[in-house]
C-alpha cells in the first residue's frame, strides 16, 4: 500500500526537502507514528498530524492512500 | 600589492554578501562590534548592510572589507598592514589622517574618536548570520 | 546593566523635553516593555481620564535586551489607555526602533500633553526636536516615512495615516512601513495629540561585561534553541502557515464567525503566499524573519499575517489573495488594524445580508471591500460607522450578539467553539479579545489537549499570561518559544543582579494583575470578561467543529477557575492579600 505525506515548515528536512514523500508500505497494519520514527522526526517538533484533512491520532493504522500531512509547532500566533 | 599576493601563490579568502539571503538582522553588525569594540554598537562594524525600504520597495544593499588593500597601499605610515592575506592595525603609528577612511571604496573602514577599525576577518559576522548570507570564500582578482 | 537609566518625557504642549532617571525599584519589579510601561501609567495616570484627550499619556518604552544581541529583542512596547476599550493598552512593535531608541540613551520617552498644531518628533541623541508636520498631515504612513526619510535621512520612525489623525478606535502605529503596534486605538492616541510621527536617531551603543563571552553564549542559544524546529516554522512559512492548522481544525473565522471553515483556503494559505514570495525579511537582532515581502500583480507588501488572512480573507469570504494582500497595503498606510478592520467589515456584510441595516457590502465582494479602508480611515460614507468598530455599530444597528468582540476589542483569527482555552484567554486578556496575551491554541486545538473541555483551561490560560506578560517586558519576541529559565540565563548575562525562573513568572504575575488592577480601577467587572453570545449559543455548521458551541455553563466554569487561581474574588477582584501578596 502506498500513502504520501506532506511535512511542513522546518519539518521538510526530515524528507530531504521534498514537498511531499510518495511512501510504498510493505506490511498491513502500520501506524502513522511508526513512519514519523522511521524518518527520525523528534515527536517535540510535531503540533499535530492530519490524515486526509482531519486532525488524527498519532497512534492511527494506515489503511493505504491516505494523505498525511505532519505540522510543526507553532508560537506566538 | 595585490600582484605580490597573487605572485606568491597566496590562496585569499574574504568576506562575501549575498543579497538574496539576507534578512536584515543586523545580527552581523553586532557581532562585529562586540568582537572588535566590546561594545554592542551596529554603528561601529566594520561591514555595512541595509536592508530597507524606499519608495521602489525594498532594498538589501551590503558591503564588506574584500581585501582590495586600497587602505594599505594608501595608509603614509604602514599603519595598516596585510599579513597572510589579513589586515591588522597598528595603532601606535597611526596619525590620524583619514586617508584609508576615505580611499575605502566599500567604506567599511570605522572611523573613531583614535584610530580607525578594519576587518580583521575575525569572522564573528559570518559566524552569527543565521541565513549564511555572509560568507568566508576565496575571492578571484 | 543594559538599561540607559534615562527616560525622555516629552510635553507637547509646551514643547519642553526633559531628562529624568529610570525608576530602577519598578525596573526591578516591571523590567520594561509592558510591565513597566504598564506601572507607569498606572501611576502617572488619573483614573476615568478620556483616552483622546490630553490627559492620556503615550509610552514608549525598551526592556534589558533592547539593542543587545540576544535573538528576537527587537521590539518595543508602547502604551497608553485605550481608545477602543478604555482598559489598559500596551501594543508590541518590531523593525528598528527599539534599538534605535537605546542607542539614542533612553529606556522610554513619555509623552503628554498635545501640540496646537500638527508636528512630528526628532530624537538625535541628545537632541529632541518638535518639527511643524503641517505638509505631513493628511497624508498615509508610508509617504509621511518617505517624506521624513527625505528631510532627516537614515532614521527610523513611527508614524500614523489618516485613521490616527480622525481618532479611529482601530488606528494603528506604523514603522518601516509594514510593522504596527496594532491593537486598540494606539494610533489614535497619537491623533489627538497631533503628533504625526517619531523619528529616532542614535550613535551611541550597549556595554555589557564579558561581551565576547557573552557572544559566545548567545550564538550558541541562537543555534540550538532559536533556529530549531520549535521556531523555525516563523522563517520557512511565517504565520500564514496556521490558516491550514485553522482549516483542519475548523477554527479559522469564516464569514464573521458563522462557520470555522473556508471553502478557498487553499488560495489563502501558506502555500498561496509563499508563491507571490519576493524576500524574508527580519526586525532588529531576529534569526527567525517571519516576515514576508510579497508581490502580487502591482501591489506589494510586508505579509498578509495569519491574522489578516484569516480576517480580512476567510471572515470576509474573500478567496483572493490579490485582493486581500491590496487590503492590508491600504490598512497598512492609512494605519488600520487589520484584525479589527477585517472584523467591521464581515460584520457590516452580515448585517446588509440580513437585512439589519444596509452597508452596501456583502460577503465575498472583493470591488466593496477594498473600497472600504479608505472609507473607514476617512470616515467617509458607510466608512464612518464602520470607523467605530463593531460594538458601536451594533448598539447603533443590532446584531449584538453578533458583534465579534470582548471589552470593545475585535476578536483575533481563532474560533473559540473550537478552542475553548483561546476564548477564555479573550475573555481575560487585559486588553479586550486578544490572542498575544495567551495563545493556547497551539498546545489545545492544534496540540494534545481537548479543545472541548473546560476542564484544566483555566491553569494553561495563566501559566501562558504570565509567561508572556514577562516575555513583553524583558524583551522578547513572541515567536520564539524560549521558557522562562532560557530568559533567567540570558537576563543574567545583561543584570548585575541575578533573576531565576521563578521570581519571572513572579513578575509576570505582577503585571499581569497591575494590568487587571488598572482596569478595575476603571470600572471593568466580571460581566466585561464575557464573550459574545454567537459563541455560546450557534453551533459552526461545518468541519471538524460542526454541531459545536462554547456552552455558556462551561465558560462560567472556566472563568470562576480562573479568578479562584489568580486569587481575585468570584467578580473577578484581584483580593487585597493577592495585591499584598505582590506589591500592588
Amino acid at each position: 500500500m502506498q500513502i504520501t505525506l506532506y511535512l511542513k515548515g522546518p519539518l521538510k528536512k526530515y524528507g530531504d526537502n521534498n514537498d511531499s514523500l510518495t511512501i510504498e508500505l510493505e506490511q498491513d497494519q502500520v501506524a502513522i507514528n511508526e513512519i514519523i520514527e522511521q524518518l527520525e522526526i523528534p515527536a517535540s517538533s510535531i503540533s499535530f498530524i492530519q490524515i486526509n484533512g482531519e486532525k488524527s491520532d498519532s497512534g492511527t493504522i494506515l489503511m493505504g492512500g491516505e494523505i498525511i500531512v505532519v505540522n510543526p509547532r507553532v508560537a506566538g500566533g | 600589492m595585490n600582484n605580490i599576493l597573487e605572485r606568491s601563490g597566496f590562496c585569499l579568502k574574504a568576506l562575501v554578501f549575498h543579497a538574496e539571503k539576507c534578512i536584515g538582522c543586523k545580527l552581523c553588525h553586532l557581532a562585529c562590534s562586540a568582537q572588535n569594540e566590546e561594545i554592542f554598537n551596529p554603528r561601529l562594524a566594520r561591514l555595512v548592510i541595509t536592508s530597507c525600504y524606499d519608495r521602489e520597495g525594498l532594498i538589501v544593499d551590503g558591503q564588506v572589507c574584500d581585501l582590495c588593500l586600497s587602505c594599505v597601499e594608501a595608509c603614509p605610515v604602514g599603519a595598516i598592514v596585510e599579513k597572510n592575506g589579513r589586515l591588522s592595525f597598528l595603532e601606535e603609528l597611526c596619525t590620524d589622517c583619514g586617508l584609508c577612511v576615505d580611499i575605502c571604496p566599500n567604506q567599511v573602514i570605522v572611523k573613531k574618536d583614535k584610530g580607525i577599525g578594519v576587518c580583521v576577518q575575525c569572522k564573528s559576522c559570518a559566524n552569527w548570520c543565521p541565513t549564511e548570507a555572509l560568507t568566508f570564500e576565496e575571492v578571484k582578482r | 546593566m543594559t538599561y540607559t537609566g534615562t527616560v525622555l518625557r516629552i510635553d507637547l504642549t509646551t514643547g519642553k523635553a526633559t531628562k529624568e532617571p529610570l525608576n530602577k525599584d519598578w525596573a526591578r519589579e516591571y523590567l520594561g516593555g509592558k510591565g513597566l510601561s504598564i506601572k507607569y501609567l498606572y501611576e502617572e495616570l488619573e483614573p476615568g481620564i478620556d483616552p483622546l484627550s490630553t490627559d492620556n499619556k503615550l509610552i514608549l518604552m525598551t526592556g534589558p535586551t533592547t539593542g543587545t544581541i540576544v535573538p528576537n529583542s527587537g521590539k518595543l512596547a508602547i502604551a497608553a489607555k485605550s481608545p477602543a476599550t478604555g482598559t489598559i493598552l500596551d501594543c508590541s512593535i518590531g523593525g528598528h526602533f527599539a534599538n534605535e531608541l537605546k542607542y539614542a540613551g533612553y529606556d522610554a520617552v513619555i509623552i503628554e500633553g498635545k501640540a496646537k498644531s500638527p508636528v512630528y518628533l526628532f530624537i538625535d541623541d541628545d537632541l529632541v526636536e518638535m518639527r511643524s508636520a503641517a505638509d505631513l498631515w493628511g497624508k498615509g504612513a508610508h509617504e509621511t516615512e518617505h517624506l521624513i526619510a527625505d528631510a532627516l535621512g537614515d532614521v527610523i520612525t513611527l508614524a500614523i495615516g489618516q485613521a490616527g489623525e480622525n481618532l479611529l478606535p482601530m488606528a494603528c502605529i506604523s514603522s518601516e512601513l509594514y510593522r504596527q503596534a496594532g491593537r486598540g486605538g494606539i494610533g489614535a492616541v497619537m491623533g489627538s495629540k497631533n503628533l504625526k510621527a517619531i523619528s529616532v536617531w542614535g550613535s551611541g551603543g550597549i556595554e555589557v561585561a564579558n561581551i565576547r563571552k557573552v557572544s559566545a553564549a548567545l550564538n550558541k542559544i541562537k543555534r540550538e534553541d532559536t533556529m530549531t524546529d520549535d521556531n523555525m516554522w516563523a522563517y520557512s512559512d511565517g504565520t500564514p502557515m496556521i490558516v491550514d492548522l485553522s482549516q483542519s481544525t475548523g477554527i479559522l473565522p469564516t464569514r464573521n464567525f458563522q462557520e470555522g471553515t473556508f471553502d478557498e483556503y487553499e488560495k489563502i494559505n501558506s502555500a498561496a503566499v509563499k508563491s507571490t514570495l519576493k524576500a524574508k525579511k527580519a526586525c532588529f537582532a531576529c534569526p527567525l524573519a517571519c516576515s514576508n515581502y510579497v508581490k502580487k500583480g502591482k501591489t506589494e507588501v510586508e505579509g498578509p499575517e495569519y491574522e489578516t488572512l484569516a480576517l480580512c480573507g476567510s471572515n470576509c469570504a474573500i478567496g483572493d489573495l490579490e485582493a486581500i494582500i491590496e487590503f492590508n497595503r491600504l490598512c497598512d498606510d492609512y494605519c488600520l488594524d487589520t484584525i479589527s478592520a477585517g472584523n467591521v467589515v464581515a460584520f457590516a456584510m452580515e448585517l446588509t445580508e440580513k437585512d439589519v441595516h444596509d452597508f452596501g457590502i456583502r460577503f465575498g465582494e472583493i470591488d466593496n471591500f477594498l473600497k472600504m479602508p479608505g472609507l473607514m480611515a476617512n470616515r467617509e460614507g458607510v466608512g464612518a460607522d464602520l470607523a467605530e468598530g463593531v460594538r458601536a455599530m451594533a448598539e447603533k444597528y443590532g446584531g449584538g450578539d453578533y458583534a465579534m468582540q470582548v471589552k470593545g476589542l475585535e476578536i483575533p483569527g481563532y474560533e473559540p467553539r473550537g478552542s475553548w482555552s483561546m476564548g477564555l484567554a479573550y475573555g481575560t486578556a487585559d486588553r479586550g479579545a486578544c490572542h498575544m496575551r495567551a495563545w493556547p491554541a497551539a498546545v489545545e486545538a492544534f496540540g494534545d489537549i481537548d479543545p472541548y473541555t473546560s476542564e484544566g483551561k483555566a491553569e494553561l490560560v495563566i501559566g501562558m499570561q504570565d509567561d508572556n506578560a514577562v516575555k513583553f517586558s524583558a524583551i522578547f519576541c513572541d515567536f520564539w518559544a524560549l521558557s522562562t529559565e532560557r530568559m533567567a540565563e540570558i537576563l543574567n548575562m545583561l543584570l548585575d543582579y541575578e533573576v531565576t525562573a521563578a521570581e519571572l513568572t513572579r513578575i509576570g504575575e505582577r503585571i499581569y494583575n497591575l494590568a487587571r488592577l488598572f482596569n478595575e480601577r476603571e470600572g471593568f467587572t466580571k460581566k466585561d470578561d464575557y464573550l459574545p453570545e454567537r459563541i455560546f449559543k450557534e453551533k459552526l455548521t461545518t468541519g471538524a467543529t460542526e454541531g459545536k458551541v462554547l456552552p455558556r455553563e462551561d465558560y462560567d466554569k472556566m472563568l470562576a477557575e480562573y479568578y479562584r487561581l489568580r486569587g481575585w474574588d468570584e467578580n473577578g477582584m484581584i483580593s487585597d492579600q493577592k495585591k499584598k501578596e505582590l506589591n500592588l
